[in-house]
């Protein structure tokens, strides 16, 4: 509701996801120059302009969301001294409320209400996207389920559709320690905030944003992930930092090699311990210990204290230094996929185990040692033009 | 020059010697002594050379207390002279007597006589046994068509022919083994001494034993027969001045105690179609490298050290001394058993084999390269590699490479 005085060189100004619509008013009639507003807002090329079908009443601007129950964010400012908006000089803007079956913060989503701290929430027998309303971070329920006959989306991509950066919120936001999520939708994005939290995944769906795992998880504090099954990732996204993990540790349930696909961001830092048995890993930091009996990893940035890998296939392109590798019997360094100079202080394999490295990137600081075995039984590419220094153990 | 050929047709003729004892009085001492300085003494009970020569005849031919087995060789006679006879015909024997006063009174003597001079088809210095006499400087010799042996009086080392040709069809022996069959160490020559200046040996006997002294000698070897001495190779060679160049036969170079010879780096193992077997080599210790030794096939064993070796083919198998300077393997086995360093070890052309897992002891490599298709076996860690194995142009998987197990690789980039 436009009021007061206004001059005709005052500026009104529709701003959304901080885009901006300005309008002069060329008059001091209310209605006049907000039938202007009006024309130059639904004229708009702006995605964000673009999902609002604009309006006014007299001396009332009225923005209308094309799409029932998809809420929008906008605020109105002036240059004049003496106009008013909703009653005031400064700025103004009034929501009519709205109401969705996607927004977590509407009570009547809810079997007991807007959860509360305690509260054990559950997603189950359900395909409704959880879109809107996504920050609940000061909530800290006792914990959160997602159970398999859940469907829906959680959380939105960082662009939308339309091509802008979603201002709404992307992560659905709980001060939840213990998480468990098995729900078959494509989009789980979930962002715990500093609580040391817990996370067991058995399941997602198939991711529905390429480049992405189906579940992406933030959390300063997280104290271990479990993923068994599913695609998941925490710090998934490159502007992420600041994430923080304790313990990581990826199994299977049917298929060692395929089940779990899971991803540590750049923006994590180094965990403690991960624990891997099968499926895909791939980390961008540096890792105290890792005890790999299974799948495959790709160590992509970061030092590593201690490596043991009994199992599976470990892609080292990382350049950090390897302190402790320990090769088993089926346990195979890769170090081919780039050229990136690494150092391994110490190396011991088995019988059976390999090493890749036909460019030659590693410095053996210690060498290389075959416990219980010899060169016929492991398999080794140190590459061409290589000087070996027997020593017997 | 001219050829002159061995024909060992010589008449056997039976040595006989004469052993008179004089001024014989009671507790004079009469001694024999043989070639190889064992000896029977007598001393006299009676006053005559009757006594004497009755006590010496029944020392000699006694069954209960036989003499030493050198007087065996010979057939003891006589009544006031003691009378030798050889007991093979053509066989030479060397017994020299003397007397000594003992607790006699002094003017004995024990006088030789050489009643026959000992002849037969093996003897090198009868005349008959040649086309044309005893050999001569500057003739060429051709030993070929008869198995008749060269066993006695070999000592012609002051000769120095144009050649030395043996022949295939020579199946005799050419030289005595160290012991001889009655059970002494043989006090006859066993090398037949010759001054050889170019030598083709291609005897098929089962003994040859050559000693060209210091004449620079260069022999080559194109078969030889099979051993008769176990432990021994057929042909064995002496020189302070030799060239072997080998194709094919069981070849000793000074390989008995205590014997030396020089050879050249000219010195080339190799073979005629087979491989390893034509040709099997033994240096012993004795042996003294001037040079590098090449080896393009055949089974070699040193017991000591040339500075270089080139190993292109066969199989080697090296047991005392440090190779100095370098060892190029190009396509043999090389068995290294030594713990004397090999300073130098490169192995190229993909045949090419380290073996040092035949014996336990450390040997040392301090400087080894390999290329694609070399095999280094250390199954035992018994190396030491002092600059380490470097795999030039190659990498793990394009060699073969056991150094044991429990073993660091230490691997770095060259």
């Amino acid at each position: 509701m436009f009021g007061g005085t206004w001059g005709t060189s005052d500026v009104v100004t529709i701003t959304i996801n901080g885009k901006v619509i300005s309008t002069t008013t060329g008059t001091a009639t209310i209605a006049t120059f907000l039938a202007t507003v009006v024309t130059n807002l639904n004229a708009s090329v702006i995605p964000e302009f673009q999902e609002i079908t604009w309006s006014q009443s007299t001396a009332t601007l009225i923005g209308t969301a094309d799409t029932p129950g998809k809420p929008f964010t906008m605020t109105v400012t002036k240059t004049s001294t003496s106009g008013t908006i909703d009653g005031t000089t400064s700025s103004a803007g009034t929501n009519t409320a709205y109401s969705s079956p996607n927004d977590i913060s509407l009570a009547a989503n809810w079997t007991g209400g807007v959860p509360i701290a305690t509260n054990d929430i559950v997603f189950e027998n359900s395909s409704v996207d959880v879109l809107y309303g996504l920050n609940q971070s000061a909530i800290a329920p006792n914990s959160l389920t997602i159970e398999p006959s859940f469907s829906g989306k959680f959380g939105n991509p960082t662009v939308t559709s339309t091509g802008y950066a979603e201002y709404r919120g992307t992560y659905l936001q709980y001060a939840c320690a213990t998480v468990t999520c098995a729900g078959t939708g494509g989009r789980i994005k979930l962002d715990l905030g500093s609580t040391a939290a817990t996370i067991t995944v058995n399941n997602t769906g198939s991711p529905i944003e390429t480049g992405l795992e189906a579940m992406l998880i933030k959390g300063t504090a997280l104290t271990a992930l479990i993923v068994n099954k599913g695609s998941v990732a925490v710090g998934g996204l490159d502007t992420e930092t600041g994430q923080a993990l304790t313990t990581l540790t990826v199994g299977y349930v049917t298929s060692k090699s395929s089940d779990a696909t899971v991803r540590l961001g750049a923006g994590v830092s180094a965990p403690t311990t991960i624990n891997q048995f099968g499926g895909t890993l791939i980390t961008n930091q540096a890792c105290t210990t890792i005890n790999k009996y299974g799948g495959t990893l790709t160590n992509k940035v970061g030092a590593v204290t201690t490596l043991k890998n009994l199992d599976g296939t470990v892609f080292y392109v990382s350049a950090g230094t390897c302190t402790t590798y320990t090769g088993g019997p089926t346990g195979t360094l890769d170090l081919s996929k780039d050229t990136s100079s690494r150092t391994f202080t110490n190396a011991t394999i088995a019988k059976g185990s390999t090493i890749k490295d036909p460019s030659r990137t590693a410095t053996w600081t210690n060498g290389v040692i075959l416990q219980n075995c010899g060169v016929s039984d492991v398999s080794v590419n140190f590459g061409i033009n290589v000087k070996l220094t027997p020593v017997a153990q | 020059m001219s050829t002159n050929s061995w024909t060992g047709g010589a008449t056997a003729i039976a040595m006989v010697e004469t052993y008179t004892p004089a001024s014989v009085t009671v507790g004079n001492i009469f001694t024999l002594t043989s070639g190889n300085s064992t000896t029977v003494v007598y001393t006299a009970a009676v006053a005559t050379a009757a006594d004497v020569v009755t006590g010496l005849l029944a020392l000699l031919n006694s069954t209960a207390s036989p003499p030493p087995p050198e007087f065996a060789d010979i057939t003891w006679s006589g009544t006031t002279t003691l009378i030798g006879t050889a007991k093979t015909s053509g066989k030479p024997f060397t017994i020299t007597s003397v007397s000594a006063t003992g607790s006699g009174s002094g003017g004995s003597s024990f006088g030789v006589g050489h009643t026959v001079a000992n002849s037969g088809p093996n003897d090198v210095s009868v005349a008959a046994n040649w086309s044309l006499g005893v050999p001569v400087s500057t003739q060429d010799i051709v030993i070929a068509g008869t198995s008749v042996s060269l066993l006695y009086n070999l000592d012609q080392h002051a000769i120095v022919p144009n050649t030395v040709t043996v022949a295939p069809d020579f199946t005799g022996q050419i030289g005595l083994p160290i012991i001889s069959p009655s059970g002494y160490s043989e006090y006859r020559k066993t090398y037949w001494m010759i001054g050889g200046t170019s030598v083709v040996y291609a005897g098929t006997g089962t003994r040859a034993r050559l000693d060209f002294g210091s004449t620079t000698t260069t022999i080559t070897v194109n078969n030889t027969g099979s051993s008769v001495d176990s432990g021994l190779e057929t042909l064995l060679l002496k020189g302070s001045a030799l060239t072997l160049v080998c194709n094919k036969g069981s070849v000793g170079v000074a390989v008995q105690t205590a014997e030396t010879a020089t050879v050249s780096s000219s010195t080339k193992i190799g073979q005629s179609g087979n491989v390893l077997n034509d040709s099997k080599v033994r240096f012993g210790s004795g042996v003294t490298f001037s040079g590098t030794l090449t080896i393009n096939g055949g089974t070699v064993e040193t017991n000591s050290a040339p500075a270089t070796v080139k190993l292109n083919a066969g199989k080697h198998t090296h047991k005392t001394g440090a190779i100095g300077t370098s060892y190029v393997n190009a396509g043999g086995t090389f068995v290294l058993n030594a713990t004397g360093a090999v300073a130098s070890y490169t192995g190229f052309g993909g045949q090419d084999v380290i073996d040092l897992t035949q014996s336990t002891v450390a040997k040392t490599l301090t400087a080894c390269t390999i290329n694609a298709g070399s095999t280094l076996k250390d199954t035992f860690r018994t190396g030491v590699y002092t600059a380490g194995i470097i795999l030039n142009e190659c990498g793990l998987n394009d060699v073969t490479l056991d150094v044991g197990s429990n073993v660091n690789l230490a691997p770095t980039f060259i």
